[in-house]
Order: C-alpha cells, then structure tokens, then sequence
C-alpha cells in the first residue's frame, strides 16, 4: 500500500510532464487534422476528413484533390531514410567493433570523440556541409586544381547531399547502441568460438554478428525515425530539389498556412513511427530474455 | 611405458600489468601428460592454472619456451586448429543457440560429417551428460549443473585429443559437485581423452586425478600420484596446501651420537635418515591423523614418540574427533578415529593426555 503511494508520488512529475507537453500537443494534432483548414490560415470548426483523403485517396474532387504526391513523397523518406540507415551502420559496425577491443583509456577517448559533434550547434554543421559541397566550395575547389575535373560538380541541393548530412548528423545514434551491445559480449563465448573451432570471420557471423542483433535494431531505429521526419537536412542541403515529409509539414504550417492539413501529415507519420517502435520493443523483448 | 601426449618444455610468460608492472605467471614450466590421463593442476589463486591452460589452447602466447602435442610444435597454430577443447570456468555456453546447436557447433563448422553421423555423436554425448529431452532449451532456461554438463558435451563431442577444464565444479554445490566429480572421471575412463583439470580444491584433486601436479607461483611445486603428493611433500608449501598439517620449526642437533629436534617447547630424537639435518633450522611437518593415543610398547617399534599435551578443544565429527591440544605454546592439531562414545570422554578440555607418533613418518623441511 505504502510502495503504491510512493511510486504515485515519484511519478508525479513525469505524469505531469507528458500530459502537458506530450499528450496534450498530440490531442490538439489529431483534433486539428480532422478539422476544415481556414481561408486565411488557422482552422474552421467543422469535422473534415479530405485531409486525409488528399494523402490517402477519398478526397472530395472538388476543394481538395487526390494528390499521390504525397505518398511519392512518402516512399521517398522511407528510401532515404533506409538508406541512411544502411550507410551508418556499416560505418558504425566495423568501428564499434575496432573500439571495443582497445584498452580502456583509449575507449573513453574515441567514445569522447564520437560524441564531440554533440557540443556544436547542428544548423551551424550543416552550414559548414553547404561551405564544403557548393559550386564554388572546398571540394570542388580542390577537385579543379588537381585537375580531376573541368567544371565544379554539382553536389549541393542533392540527394547525395542530403544523404551526406543525415550520415553525417545520425551517425553518433548508431553508434553508441551498437557499440554497447557490441562491448556487452563476453570475451570467453569468443574464445569458445575459437576453442571449438570457428576461426574469425565463423566467429563474427555465428556469434558476434547474432549477439549484437539488438544493439543493430535499436541503431536503426534510432537512426531511422529522426531522418523519417528530418526537415533541416534536406532543407539546407537538398535545397527546393530534394522533398521529405518534413518539409511538407513544415511548409503546411508555415508556407501555406494549412494548418490541418499540417497536422495530417503529422498524424500520418506518427502512426508509421508507433508502428516501428511497437514491432521494435516486441523483437527486443524476445531477445532481452535470451541475451 | 606411458606414452606422451603433450609436452611443455620450459614455458615461460610475462603478464604486463595495467600499473605498469610485470607479472611472471609461468616460469620455467615443464611437464609431461600421458594419453588417457587425467592430470590437475592444483594451487592458490594467482599461481598460474588458467595462464598455463590458456597458453594450451591457444589464448594467450608463450614468451619462450615450446608446446608439442605429439611431437608437433603448436605454438604457431592459432587456437582453433589446435587439437585441443576447453570447458570454462563460466562455462561460455553461447546464449542465442538451443542446447542442441551449442553442442554440435563444433561438428558445424568441421562441416566433415552427414547429418545422420552428426545426429548419432550428438545422442551419444546427450546420453552420457544424462540430458535427454533437453536438446531445445535455451541454455538461460538449464540450471548451473545442466549448463555445466552442456559445457562438456560441447567440447568432448569433437574428440580432441585434450580436454581443459577450468575449476569447472567451482560454481556448484557441494552435492552437485561430489556427483559431477563421479561422472567427469567416469566421462573421462569412457572417451578415453586427456584431461587437464584446473583446481584450488585439494580434496576434489586428490579424489580424482591419476597425477597432481601443485603450483606455485608460476612453477611447479611438486608432481605426482594423489598419495606421493599427499604422503611424501617435498617441501613446505605442498605440506601446508595440500590436507592439513601441523608445522612446527625448530632445529635439528646431535647429543651423545644421537639425533634430536628441539625448540623453546619440547624435543624428541629422531632417526639416522635425518643426519643430513643435523645443526639446521627446519620445520617438521606430520598430519593430525598421523597421531594416535594408543601406546604402543617401545619394544614392537622403537620409533614411535610421543608428546604429553593438554586439550585445549575438542570438534565431533562423527567418525573422527579433531583434538587442538599444547604443550607450552606450541599448538597441535590431532584428528583421532573414535567408535564409542566413552572414548570421547577422555578428551575432555583441560585433560593432560598422551599422543603418540611414528617418528619415521615425519616429514622435515629446510
Ligand atoms: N591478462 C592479464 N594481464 C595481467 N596479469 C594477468 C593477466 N591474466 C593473469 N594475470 C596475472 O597472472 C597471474 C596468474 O594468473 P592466473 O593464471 O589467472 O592464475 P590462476 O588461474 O591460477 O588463479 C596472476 O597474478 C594474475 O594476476
Ligand atoms: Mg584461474
């Protein structure tokens, strides 16, 4: 009885906390997203649902239309953000791997520099990507003295760039859960490995690679939903050419004023991101239990 | 003739530490094992077992010195070519792999047998670890003894020519121990394969082994049969490690052409086999068992000696009776073998009594 009482006590806080700022944003989002857009931005009082028809397919035909646009948009983030998912973790995999076997001290120094670009602003980092990949940046720069190309190449305001800068920005949330899951295997189920007859690379595929399964998942996953919605990477370094579901919401809000149809979009996102983490959280707990 | 199976010759290893030191946990090691022996390792913490196991195996490199099995160097075979299969310490079994997959992973990766071959190694081993209809549980879901046994199968399954066991029983208790104890040495008789047994257990070593061989420090102490090392220490360290022994120094001098020990609290004389000692310090060593209380006419043996002690205290085991008993400051400790209970009453505390020994079994260190 007592134990209950303390735990509502310590929890209050926290309670609070997410109702506030949490829950109470997401309720005025799925209410808004239901609601008519207004004329002149904010919203009318009335239940509609062609914003999602708009994105999904029933809308009315006459004030709002079907755009597959939208879901292009969609699987386009989705691309995107696999594959920057892809290219972190195999940077991240060798690394963690390459750190987890030094000693001590030197562990503490390259987790320290995993984790400097932490300590600077991120807008300013992303500035200092446009500095190197513009026309006239660094790269190109460098690429016309040495005479390996004739005319700059355009690298800014593509997808390559805004692959480069979501690489770039997520690599440390790959990182730090693989290299956790990868420091946690002990060092004697690879020794067994080797004792029973499995040489390296036997080694890495039937025990290291399967005991770091979770640390691989939480990577991703933690990789996976910040570049979903990122809208400053490729604001910056995709410029008007390259398009993720960020930028619409971003632009629904503060372009056109389409309030609703902002928090639509928002909504749809959620849903796609909840759906992750629940399938994440059932995969890992099976695994908790074993590992 | 026992026939080699593996030989060390003059293993040496250096450990640095992390506080910049050096750490010599092998020096100079040499040793013999035999095909279808069952060898152990004994001594203290720190001595060097899991060094010397791990250089077998291939973990950790020698600094000078070589490794041949079969007359083969090893030393440059990297540990899993190496004929050689270790059950750990913390048994090491892989958690995302059924019982099943953890004992056959080795004929997994030697990939040389069929499935039917493979099936009828794994039902034999399963057999004889005892753990039939356990082959899908998740080594999470076995108790310390079954993991203990999975272990096992794991490594014998694959027949190696020499099997390293860690302090395997170290983890489980007593009674699951004395059991495990009875079927490793029966495993061992069966499969016919070598074992090296690390231990800090002198009881488990002398019950087991076919040789003992007790460290110290990095090198060995002594070596040979659970009785010679028990029986016949060839200095204090193995004496005092291995059962328990009353220590006692003093000095060896001679009187009138006879042979004494003497310290400030008693003396008694001993032998002609002593003379080698005579003006030495030493340090006597005789077990507790070794006394007894029933006098025996001089005439039937004249080396028996006695000490006049008083019981200080007095611990019931049950078959035996332990008795620490002193005379002035020097403590003795005397295990005496009782089958009625009159008899304990004379070992009352405070009681003056007699206890008697065969001077010739004693033992004398430098
Ligand atoms: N990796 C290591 N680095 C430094 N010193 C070590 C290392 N492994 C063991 N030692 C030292 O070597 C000595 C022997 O250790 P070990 O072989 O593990 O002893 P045992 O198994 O008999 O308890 C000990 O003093 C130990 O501290
Ligand atoms: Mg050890």
């Amino acid at each position: 009885m007592n134990k209950t009482k303390n735990l509502l006590f310590l929890l209050t806080p926290f309670t609070l906390y997410i109702t506030v700022f949490f829950l109470g944003p997401i309720l005025i989002l799925l209410t808004y997203s239901f609601l008519e857009p207004g004329l002149y931005g904010g919203v009318v009082w009335n239940f509609y649902h062609h914003n999602y028809g708009r994105i999904l397919g029933w809308a009315d035909g006459i004030i709002e239309e079907f755009n597959p646009v939208y879901f292009k948009i969609f699987l386009n983030s989705f691309k995107l953000a696999l594959i920057t998912v892809i290219i972190t973790l195999v940077i991240c995999y060798p690394t963690a791997l390459w750190i987890s076997r030094l000693k001590p001290k030197l562990k503490v120094f390259f987790l320290f520099l995993v984790t400097l670009p932490f300590f600077s602003s991120l807008v300013v980092r992303l500035f200092a990507w446009m500095i190197l990949l513009k026309p006239s940046g660094l790269i190109n720069e460098f690429l016309l003295n040495i005479r390996l190309i004739d005319e700059p190449l355009q690298m800014l305001f593509t997808e390559t760039a805004v692959l480069i800068g979501l690489v770039y920005i997520l690599v440390p949330f790959m990182f730090l859960p693989l290299y956790a899951s990868i420091e946690k295997i002990d060092n004697s189920l690879i020794q067994a490995s080797n004792d029973l007859g499995g040489n390296r690379l036997i080694t890495f595929f039937k025990i290291t690679l399967p005991l770091s399964f979770p640390g691989i998942l939480g990577g991703s996953i933690l990789v996976f939903i910040p570049s979903l919605g990122n809208f400053i990477v490729p604001d910056l370094l995709g410029g008007a050419k390259v398009m993720m579901i960020g930028n619409i919401i971003e632009q629904s809000f503060l372009t056109s004023r389409n309030w609703p149809f902002g928090a639509c979009l928002a909504i749809i996102l959620m849903i796609v991101v909840v759906t992750l983490l629940y399938f994440y959280v059932k995969i890992l707990s099976k695994y908790e239990k074993i590992i | 003739m026992p026939r080699t199976l593996i030989s060390i010759d003059n293993a040496c290893k250096t450990y640095d530490t992390p506080e910049g030191g050096k750490v010599n946990a092998l020096k100079d090691i040499n040793l013999n094992i035999n095909y279808n022996e069952f060898v152990t390792l004994l001594g203290p913490s720190g001595c060097g077992k899991t060094t010397l196991l791990k250089t077998i195996s291939g973990f950790e490199s020698l600094d000078s010195g070589d490794i041949k099995i079969e007359g083969k160097s090893i030393i440059n075979t990297p540990s899993y070519k190496r004929p050689v299969n270790t059950v750990f310490q913390n048994y090491a079994l892989f958690p995302h792999m059924s019982v099943k997959k953890n004992i056959t992973y080795g004929l997994d990766i030697n990939k040389s047998l069929d499935k039917a071959e493979k099936d009828k190694k794994f039902n034999y081993v399963l057999n004889l670890i005892n753990l039939e209809g356990f082959e899908n549980r998740m080594p999470h879901q076995l108790s310390g003894g079954q993991q203990q046994r999975v272990a096992l199968a794991r490594a014998i399954i694959n027949e190696p020519k020499i099997l390293l066991l860690d302090e395997p029983l170290s983890a489980l208790d007593k009674k699951l121990r004395s059991n495990m104890q009875i079927e490793l040495k029966n495993i061992q008789n069966q499969s016919g394969i070598s074992f090296i047994f690390v231990t800090h257990d002198q009881e488990e070593a002398l019950s087991m082994s076919d040789r003992i061989i007790v460290m110290e420090n990095g090198s060995v102490s002594q070596e040979g049969k659970p009785e010679e090392i028990y029986y016949q220490p060839k200095n204090k360290f193995t004496a005092d490690f291995i059962g328990e022994t009353n220590l006692i120094n003093g000095l060896v001098e001679e009187e009138n052409g006879l042979i004494k020990f003497k310290n400030e609290n008693f003396e008694f004389h001993l032998t002609k086999d002593f003379q080698q000692y005579i003006n030495k310090k030493v340090t006597f060593s005789i077990r507790p068992e070794q006394f007894f209380t029933n006098d025996v006419p001089k005439e039937s043996n004249p080396y028996i000696s006695n000490f006049n002690v008083e019981v200080i205290q007095r611990l019931f085991f049950g078959p035996n009776i332990k008795i620490v008993c002193k005379i002035k400051n020097q403590i003795f400790h005397c295990l005496l073998k009782i089958s009625d209970q009159e008899t304990i009453k004379l070992f009352e505390k405070n009681k003056k009594i007699s206890i008697y020994f065969d001077v010739t079994k004693i033992k004398l260190f430098e």
